[in-house]
């Protein structure tokens, strides 16, 4: 479906000409219908690589390697194309659902826009309705008639989470979707693109810092650090036997609500390390 | 194992040398830029050593020597009392630079303690400094300076504190607006909450924070300066003849216009345009029109 | 028996947003006490009340009626010179933004040398050796202190924020989602040093959260909030192993662990078990 292959992404300093390197040979590769979770800290790459696919990397960025998607080099589409691309089969949910959404517009103008093909009206209004039920919207029509400022946060994202998924792309790419969330809206909206995702057989990469989230809606995960994936494997080989160092010490210092987890006596202090 | 933080030693040296900071200004001026620097910097060393340098001396003409074209002895020729206009562009640059200095300082100054007093009390004393502005701002900038002029008498200080008075609410509009940003960052709650008082806080804290948007301003404010103390002068209100004075220049050369010698006029309102439009650009380079609080004047 | 350092009685605080809408009740005659040398954990989701309760200890929200007292003496909003240095000497605050509570152009040494000048009468070389100590006492060197926040990371930069507020040597420090932001190995750290701060220093913490997992390293009671009320309040233990409240049984299910799957439908699973 898609395979990563090799990718790097080196950003120049304008003033010195230094590459400074923000991913170092990224290779993924994700099949049909299956989920991927990208797990890191900040400034690991993983939100970056995301950008990748999209083709919105940022300014004064180097970039090598290859994007395959469905057999066709996405780094090397012409504009126009990439953008149906875009348009069409891939769609991204990203964490602030109020950057998705423009402030001046109600909801139902983003969910319509982005079904051009219905040209009824009213035709496409029920399809709107049917898409917010699905994300577990109940008050459908006070919704539609909303605007950005009018909603919670959590009821934003399940609205871009239906725009996401009205025109069934093959590819969802989510990063840190639930991040901005209160943890039982978290669960909620988790719960949905979960089930959705499942319901019409799309792949999926979920970027997260979480790797309990991750890992409860993805089939595999790959933990990255510094621009390099470290480990990639099934959420139970990755929390029942982590191969990688730091993927040991990231699964052994994440606070937890089990019990007391000291923090390791390897763990450097910050000072030893300058 | 060890997690890395991110600051290697060497980032952590010293906060930015100010030779970065020239580098840095370098480049975000360009080449354009670097030449606009260079002619604001020919005008002022004009203002401060082109009166040594003049070859005539500017206020002393010859009846005889009235308007003369250019040539080797007179450069750019002569005006109506036959004193050489090259020299008088060059000691005119004195008074045409001092009054603009006068006008931007007082304004920022000005401006920026205002901005900054409303600002940190915010509420009832923001509205009332807000009120008064809104006043100020209802007198046309050089109907005001005319009326100050009128009961203080002409002369290139007092126009140019009028003129201060009428930029001040413009100045003060934009550096409250960037402020008012800087007051509500966690930061100055932080101080707040250190007990550090609201003075230390302001002077400390939040004016190096503006600092930019004060300095871009003002060098904005200049260019409109000139022009509008020229025009003090050409109304007869600025810097009294024989004073060499750009404005006045044009003013003068009105009669000379009509009868066919443009030459004073052109070369005054050349200069002008040219250091004018040389500080626009540098000022709009360095932090963009906005800051400046009005589109055009 | 310990007394308590923070007493907390029948607050309350409404705000009024935007025109037509009804007040909001952000406390809800909220009660809280916080023993000396303990650290209480406020947990709550958005809109619980539980920043408008920090903001109100620390005076940078005034209160509607109830009453606050730290060590004894209440503790008010206003911006009176005396009171506010009163309540620094008081109580402090980490925020939970590390890059915005840091003046972005001042070195962070200059940030905490500042409060030293406000608050105490030193020679400039005490109050460096003051700094240094600091830096030191968070895990940070002398070259930290002379760097801008740019040029920190954002673990780092906390470390200075907390640094700052040992500085005014208060008795309770309000941490307000204080490791929120930062990376798991960092916040790790953080908590660590929290936690060794506490102990070496004996100082009290309001540890202001919404994640429920950090609790258990750092809390000795905690307090679940929400729409501005107490809903249950208790030891780490009692609260997080035998929750009472229908919500905090909830908030506990929702937090992602090993072997968890999200359900659909618990908030309104939650609506209906509290109108019950």
């Amino acid at each position: 479906m898609i395979a990563i292959e090799n990718l790097e992404l080196g950003i120049k300093d304008p003033d010195s000409g230094a590459l400074k390197p923000v991913l170092k040979g990224v290779s993924l590769e994700l099949g049909r219908g299956e989920a991927i979770g990208l797990v890191g800290e900040s400034g690991s790459g993983k939100s970056m690589t995301l950008r990748c696919i999209l083709g919105i990397g940022p300014r004064n960025a180097v970039v090598g390697g290859r994007i395959m998607f469905d057999g066709e080099n996405l780094r090397s589409l012409p504009t126009d194309k990439m953008r149906r691309v875009r348009a069409g089969r891939i769609a991204l949910i990203s964490q602030n659902p109020h950057a998705a959404l423009n402030p001046v517009l109600p909801i139902e103008t983003y969910l319509l826009e982005g079904m051009p093909e219905l040209r009824d009206a009213r035709a496409a209004r029920l399809r709107a309705g049917e898409l917010l039920e699905q994300v577990g919207i109940r008050s459908v029509d006070r919704v539609l008639k909303s605007f950005p400022h009018q909603l919670s946060g959590g009821m934003l994202q399940r609205v871009v989470i239906a725009g996401a998924i009205s025109g069934k792309p093959d590819l969802l790419l989510a990063d840190e979707p639930t991040t901005a969330l209160d943890v039982t809206t978290q669960a909620e909206v988790a719960a949905i693109l979960d089930e959705k995702r499942r319901d019409l057989g799309m792949s999926m990469i979920f970027v997260t810092h979480d790797l309990d989230l991750a890992a409860a809606v993805t089939d595999r995960l790959a933990v990255m650090r510094y621009g390099e994936i470290v480990e990639i494997g099934t959420p139970e080989q990755i929390r029942d036997n982590p191969q990688h160092p730091y993927t040991r010490m990231l699964m052994s210092i994440r606070p937890t609500l089990d019990g007391v987890q000291a923090v390791p006596a390897t763990q450097p202090e910050i000072g030893s390390t300058l | 194992m060890a997690i890395k933080e991110k600051a290697p030693a060497a980032a952590l040296a010293a906060p930015a040398a100010p030779s970065n900071r020239l580098a840095a200004a370098r480049r975000r001026l360009g080449w354009t830029g670097m030449a606009c620097v260079g002619v604001v910097g020919a005008v002022v060393l004009a203002a401060v050593v082109g009166q040594f340098l003049a070859p005539y001396d500017p206020t002393v003409g010859s009846v005889t020597q009235r308007h003369l074209g250019s040539s080797a002895e007179h450069l750019l020729g002569t005006d109506q009392a036959g004193r050489d206009i090259f020299s008088r562009l060059l000691a005119g640059a004195r008074t045409s630079l001092l009054g603009p200095l006068i006008v931007v300082g007082a304004t920022a100054v000005a401006g920026s303690a205002l901005a900054l007093t409303a600002v940190w009390f915010g509420g009832k004393v923001d509205a009332f400094l807000g009120r008064v502005l809104d006043v100020l701002f209802a007198f046309p900038s050089l109907l005001l300076a005319i009326l100050a002029v009128a009961i203080f008498g002409p002369g290139l200080v007092t126009a140019s504190i009028a003129l201060a008075i009428a930029y001040i609410p413009y100045s003060a509009r934009v550096i409250r607006s960037v402020a008012l940003r800087e007051r509500s960052l966690p930061y100055v709650k932080a101080a707040e909450l250190q007990g550090i008082n609201g003075f230390t806080i302001t002077v400390r804290h939040i004016l190096p924070n503006v600092w930019t948007q004060i300095l871009t301003g003002s060098t904005i404010n200049f260019g409109y300066a000139i022009v509008d103390l020229a025009a003090l002068s050409f109304l007869g209100l600025g810097i009294q003849p024989p004073e060499a004075d750009w404005g006045l220049m044009i003013s003068n050369g009105q009669e000379s216009l009509q009868q066919g010698f443009p030459e004073q006029s052109l070369y005054a309102g050349l200069c002008i345009v040219v250091t004018v439009a040389a500080m626009a650009y540098i000022g709009e380079r360095l932090g963009g029109r906005a800051a400046a609080g009005r589109s055009k004047s | 028996m310990s007394s308590n350092i923070i007493e907390i009685s029948g607050l309350n605080k409404t705000f009024r947003v935007g025109g037509k809408h009804e007040p909001v009740r952000a406390l809800d005659d909220v009660s809280v006490t916080v023993r000396e040398g303990s650290c209480l954990a406020v947990v709550g989701e958005s809109g619980s009340g539980k920043t408008t309760l920090a903001r109100v200890l620390v005076g940078l929200e005034t209160k509607d009626s109830g009453e606050v007292r730290i060590a004894g003496s209440p503790v008010t909003a206003s911006l009176r010179r005396r009171e506010q240095r009163r309540r620094a000497r008081a109580v402090q605050m980490v925020f939970q933004d590390p890059n915005g509570s840091l003046n972005r152009r001042l070195p962070v040494g200059a940030a905490v040398d500042e409060v030293l000048r406000a608050h105490f009468r030193l020679s400039a070389a005490e109050r460096r050796a003051r700094v240094s100590e600091l830096f030191r006492s968070v895990g940070l060197t002398d070259a930290h202190a002379q760097s801008l926040p740019a040029n920190l990371s954002g673990g780092q930069k906390q470390r200075v924020a907390i640094a700052r507020a040992f500085a005014a040597e208060p008795q309770v420090i309000v941490l307000d989602e204080a490791v929120s932001a930062l990376d798991v190995s960092v916040q790790a750290q953080v908590l660590d040093l929290l936690h060794e701060l506490r102990r070496d220093k004996g100082l009290s913490y309001l540890f202001i959260t919404h994640d429920l997992s950090v609790v258990r390293t750092i809390a000795d009671d905690v307090l679940v909030m929400r729409h501005g009320q107490v809903l249950e309040r208790g030891s780490v233990g009692d609260v997080l192993d035998r929750p009472r409240s229908p919500y905090t049984k909830l908030l506990l299910e929702c937090a992602p662990k090993p072997g968890w799957k999200p359900r659909r439908g618990v908030i309104d699973h939650l609506n209906s078990e509290i109108a019950s």
